[in-house]
């Protein structure tokens, strides 16, 4: 998840590439391709129109190599650059505009990945289930301001500038969308709470045993 | 009160460490968080409605295959190379710019007649003093040097009185003594250049760049020196450079052992930094085998020492590798590498002993724990 290389390294290859250092460029290209192409298909579900933007966005940025400025962190740069790419050329394109659509849409990859929550037994995975459905049913930019927010490790200083709107924005939205979503989850949390402890009951001297050891 | 609430949900919802902590990722910091919820009972509730929302936004995106990656990423740079074959064609006589002193002179002597109301002699002379060229132009007066602009779109060689040659990429120029037979061969590079020098110890090369000064006998190496950018590198390819800040190489006779010089070897290079106005040197993003009799580069190692392995690595790569001897005397590895990367081969030797390094200065840092 997110972007596990470091910003440093970056920071190193965009000077060379600022140079015309064609290999820090291909570098640079690999590390973020993927990450740009899943923020990019957010915004629509045409791959030929998504991967033509952006092999327009990076060839454009290597023709810019040498008027082009020092950046604080790349991966936010790409990111703005990229949605101000599909954006536009959106624009232009009529059709691919028109199939804009949740950040985090409901179908099959909100059915996913709930196997990697560990205990999860059938209210446990049903709890966050109906945590997606809610996040689906925000509004597109509290849904980008948590995406942003979860899968970039974007500050909301970052998020401002790659959504180009204020930081109080993005602080509302953000606030905003965790209140909506809390409101539910508080609803359940009581019953979920009293049955997970039931299903601890039988497992308490275990636990017990365990800390004592730890003691010693 | 409400508010600090949900400020406290976010700070754990997007706070990466107890996220990867939460998902069970690689590197989770597992006994800080343990140790937090014991210290701090009263959070479990809102750790716990955390974890929720890290499970629920946790969703694999992954629309991408890694091989479908590859291919998109092999289309944009097989496409910039398409453009540029287009658009940057061989470099004509019309876009390579000679400029002899005199000319130079020319140009001189022509704008001073224009602008001559406004030229005093205050402005010279403190735009001499904020101009690198000029200073290094005016140790022997403008007429005995030739600068060559290279205005075409691709990169271009080009040969120099000794025999040396310089492969000047688009956009950069040079400037250099006409007479190399002086005590010292001295060039003044703008932009980037790969030189490619012919031994000559009683005639040391040098080359000038802004703010770093490169000294050679005869070997080739990289410069790179932007003007709008702020700062500057060497690369080697191959022998020995020294290279110096500018403001302390005050006499072309200085040598390696000079405060502050730092020599490099291929591999290596030195970048300089000038915010910092300092140089660091450091090994290269993707160090190659130097080495070129390809018996040597097969590096199958059964139960082998591992200072051998360190030794051999330090032939193929010409980078020293530093570690305690007591602490690796009984460490061995089985395992054949090849063609991974220089930092590769050094992940997986130190994964399979137990250690772990850093490049520092050139070198790199072996720390191990010792084996058994």
């Amino acid at each position: 998840m997110g972007f596990n290389h470091l910003p440093k390294d970056d920071l190193l290859l965009w000077k060379r590439f600022r140079t015309g250092d064609k290999e820090a460029y291909a570098q640079l290209v690999s590390r973020h391709y993927s990450n740009l192409y899943n923020y990019g298909s957010r915004f629509t579900t045409d791959e030929a129109f998504l991967k033509d933007c952006m092999q327009e966005m990076f060839l454009n940025l290597w023709k810019n190599r040498f008027t082009i400025n020092e950046t604080p962190v790349v991966n936010y740069y790409l990111l703005k650059s990229l949605r101000r790419k599909i954006r536009l050329e959106g624009d232009r394109n009529k059709k691919s505009a028109a199939r804009a659509f949740n950040f985090f849409q409901a179908g099959e990859e909100m059915e996913q990945s709930i196997e990697t929550a560990l205990i999860l037994q059938e209210d446990g995975a049903e709890k966050i289930k109906r945590i997606r459905q809610l996040i689906t049913r925000l509004s597109k930019r509290q849904q980008e301001v948590i995406y942003l927010r979860f899968y970039s490790d974007a500050g909301i200083s970052e998020i401002a500038e790659i959504m180009h709107i204020n930081q109080q924005s993005v602080y509302n939205l953000l606030h905003d969308a965790l209140k909506q979503l809390r409101r539910f989850s508080a609803e359940t949390n009581n019953v979920a709470l009293q049955e997970s402890l039931l299903i601890l009951l039988p497992l308490l001297p275990q636990i017990f045993l365990k800390i004592s050891e730890k003691i010693q | 009160m409400q508010n600090t609430n949900y400020n406290a949900l976010q700070s754990l919802i997007f706070n990466t460490s107890f996220r990867k902590w939460v998902l069970g990722e690689e590197g989770a910091d597992k006994a800080y968080w343990e140790s937090w919820l014991l210290a701090n009972p009263d959070k479990q509730a809102l750790a716990d409605e955390a974890r929720d929302f890290i499970y629920a936004l946790n969703i694999n995106f992954q629309t991408l295959s890694p091989s479908q990656a590859e291919q998109a990423i092999a289309a944009i740079m097989q496409q910039l190379d398409n453009d540029e074959e287009r658009h940057n064609p061989a470099v004509t006589e019309a876009e390579l710019i000679y400029i002899t002193g005199s000319k130079r002179t020319y140009w001189w002597v022509a704008a001073a007649t224009i602008a001559i109301a406004l030229i005093t002699t205050a402005i010279l002379y403190t735009g001499k003093k904020n101009d690198p060229l000029g200073s290094f132009m005016a140790a022997k007066g403008e007429a005995a040097y030739t600068t060559v602009y290279n205005r075409g779109a691709a990169d271009t060689i080009i040969a120099l009185p000794d025999g040396s040659n310089v492969t000047l990429v688009a956009g950069s120029n040079i400037v250099y003594v006409k007479d190399f037979t002086a005590a010292y061969r001295e060039v003044y590079l703008t932009g980037k250049g790969f030189f490619n020098v012919v031994k000559n110890p009683a005639h040391p090369f040098i080359v000038y760049t802004n703010n770093i000064v490169t000294k050679v006998l005869g070997t080739s190496f990289w410069v790179t020196s932007y003007p709008a950018d702020s700062g500057a590198s060497v690369i080697v390819k191959t022998g020995k450079v020294t290279v110096f800040k500018r403001e302390n190489f005050k006499d072309a006779s200085l040598t390696a052992d000079a405060p502050g010089a730092k020599i490099i070897t291929p591999n290596q290079t030195v970048i300089y930094n000038k915010n910092e106005s300092a140089l660091l040197k450091a090994i290269v993003p993707k160090p190659v085998v130097i080495i070129q009799e390809p018996a040597k580069k097969d590096l199958v190692f059964n139960a082998t020492p591992v200072i051998e392995v360190f030794t051999k690595l330090q032939e193929l790569y010409g980078i020293s590798i530093i570690y305690n001897n007591n602490a690796v005397a009984h460490c061995s590895l089985s395992a054949s590498l090849e063609d991974e990367p220089f930092y590769d081969k050094l992940d997986i030797i130190c994964k399979a002993i137990n250690a772990t390094y850093e490049a520092i200065d050139g070198s790199i840092v072996v720390y191990a724990k010792g084996c058994n």
